[in-house]
């Protein structure tokens, strides 16, 4: 799999106060990767600082093989870059805004305009003909986007997209996002957990300016748990008051029983106990946690 | 269209959306018909306002009375709207964010500070023109001016006092980021050269002499040549903190 970014040891400080305290992070390409953590916690101090709009205190970024050095960087020819409040030049619309972008990554005249149509199709404001300052904040979220995509960037960094968005609003650019990861590796940061447990193929979470875990979603989910759920072809009441002499922790949850067995001993005697008892297995599966679980036990 | 045209082109639409090509067009046009018209009607006036029976023996207005008020109007007036018109060139932008996303996409800095230069210096030479080309129209109208010496380079002392202040104008307003940035670095600097004029050495090289010694040119005791030096410094003052510009821009954390 090939590292579209990787961020080796990076600190960063404002003064005295130390944002971020040896950041590592290796994000693969063709992939959504969120970037969790609270109001404050340092992700858009990081985020800047992959755009070359911050000097590093310490450390390295490299982006697609480039690397990110303070003001003018050439890394930025492979980001395309969407702020958590993006901010446009109210005089224009859609389409003449994304030309003065199209002109300032230097694209040539032919292949303007029908890129430009393509990503407002894909934004849903290929109608819109009226000025950005009439636009919700919504609209203007998925013209960052369609901005951010307009140079076919090898990664798009997007700072807290949904963070002001309603529920329709949120779906809309969660929906963007996961089909940009067709041709793009998707970065985004986020306060809200279910948005990255959405989309998000990797995740890695900022706290107090460390990176505290990061992994695929699917690996994050099902560590530490240790929870099967079972349903059987007798009703699930009935399964729990036979094995309730049993050494197993279980619960009942949505007509399902959930039993922890954390280590491959407990889950083989388990099944020992239901052949004894027989009891047959109509399904069994590892419970996985919401992310935001995961987040809350992590924070302690 | 390379990037420095197609910002150039951004900076010219806002502008004109934002009613600054209106403003400069009415103000100066506005002060280009004000000057001899002043002249005209002055005595007039002090016939109609003094007291009954009063005598005032008044000088017939001539075409130096006309550029008189042209060298007290524009620079008093004008050069004061037009900087605060152009007060806010780069902390709206800084302040609003609108640039962020413009940079990250590879737009230079220096495009950006070159370009809103270049813009408000088309302005300047817009509003000089206009009140320039009115003036002469008009007074020549009333009065003959085959008399008045160096005229045209009287009126370039003043445009190129004024590409100083823009220059100062955009420097300061990089720098603090703020709407008042920009104006209070320019008074500050004007201020400085006022305290510098009380020193007559400093005639020599003080950029407001090209301000003050406008009727002496166009009435020929002072010629291009005495002037020179302050001409060339501002010139090169002009240049030099547009560097400053860039560089300061070069640094600045957005």
């Amino acid at each position: 799999m090939t590292i579209v970014v990787q961020i080796n040891g990076v600190t960063k400080r404002f003064g005295d106060h130390e944002v971020l305290k040896d950041i590592h992070l290796h994000i693969p390409e063709h992939t959504v990767f969120g970037f969790v953590g609270a109001n404050g916690s340092g992700k858009t101090t990081l985020m800047k600082c992959m755009l070359g709009l911050l000097p590093l205190n310490a450390g390295s970024i490299t982006i697609a093989g480039e690397s990110v050095t303070f003001g003018e960087t050439k890394s930025n020819q492979y980001v395309g870059y969407l702020p958590d409040v993006p901010e446009f030049y109210p005089f224009y619309n859609a389409t003449q805004y994304l030309e003065l972008c199209a002109v300032i990554t230097n694209m040539t005249k032919s292949e303007r305009r029908g890129r430009i149509q393509e990503l407002l199709e894909l934004v849903g404001l290929a109608d819109t003909t009226s000025f950005i300052s009439t636009y919700s904040r919504g609209m203007k979220q998925r013209l960052g986007i369609a901005q951010a995509l307009l140079n076919r960037p090898k990664l798009l960094i997007c700072d807290e997209p949904t963070s002001a968005l309603d529920p329709a609003g949120r779906a809309q650019i969660l929906s963007i996002l996961q089909q940009a990861k067709a041709e793009t590796t998707v970065f985004f940061s986020t306060h809200i957990v279910s948005d990255a447990e959405q989309i998000c193929d990797h995740v890695a979470m900022l706290h107090e300016g460390t990176i505290i875990f990061q992994d695929e979603l699917t690996n994050l989910k099902q560590r530490i748990t240790g929870e099967f759920v079972f349903t059987f072809t007798i009703p699930v009441a009935e399964a729990r008051d036979r094995l309730q002499n049993t050494p197993f922790e279980m619960k009942i949850d949505s007509d399902q029983l959930v039993v922890s067995l954390p280590d491959e001993s407990k889950q083989l005697a388990f099944m020992q106990e239901l052949t004894t008892q027989k009891i047959l297995i109509q399904s069994m599966q590892p419970k996985t946690r919401l992310l935001e679980q995961l987040v809350l036990e992590v924070l302690g | 269209m390379n990037q420095w045209f197609g910002f150039l082109k951004k900076e010219w639409f806002e502008s004109v959306k934002t009613y600054k090509l209106l403003l400069v067009i009415v103000i100066f046009s506005i002060l280009g018909i004000l000057n001899p018209f002043t002249a005209k009607i002055t005595p007039t006036l002090f016939e109609q306002f003094m007291p009954e029976g009063t005598f005032v023996n008044l000088p017939e207005p001539t075409a130096l009375d006309s550029w008189l008020q042209f060298y007290k109007n524009v620079p008093q007036m004008g050069l004061i709207v037009f900087i605060l018109l152009f007060s806010t060139m780069m902390s709206k932008e800084l302040e609003k964010g609108t640039l962020v996303i413009l940079l990250t996409k590879g737009l230079h800095r220096s495009t950006v500070i070159t370009a809103k230069f270049f813009m408000a210096l088309c302005y300047w030479t817009l509003a000089i023109a206009l009140s320039f080309t009115i003036t002469y129209a008009y007074t020549a109208y009333y009065w003959d001016q085959s008399q008045l010496q160096h005229l045209l380079f009287a009126v370039s002392c003043l445009y190129v006092f004024g590409i100083l202040l823009l220059a100062v104008t955009l420097w300061g307003n990089t720098l603090f980021a703020t709407p008042y940035g920009g104006t209070l670095v320019t008074l500050l600097v004007v201020i400085a050269f006022f305290i510098a004029a009380i020193f007559p050495k400093s005639a020599s090289w003080n950029p407001l002499e090209l301000l003050t010694a406008t009727t002496q040119l166009l009435t020929g005791e002072l010629t291009p040549s005495d002037l020179w030096i302050p001409y060339i410094i501002t010139l090169f003052a002009a240049i030099l903190v547009v560097l400053l510009t860039m560089t300061h821009f070069k640094r600045k954390l957005l």
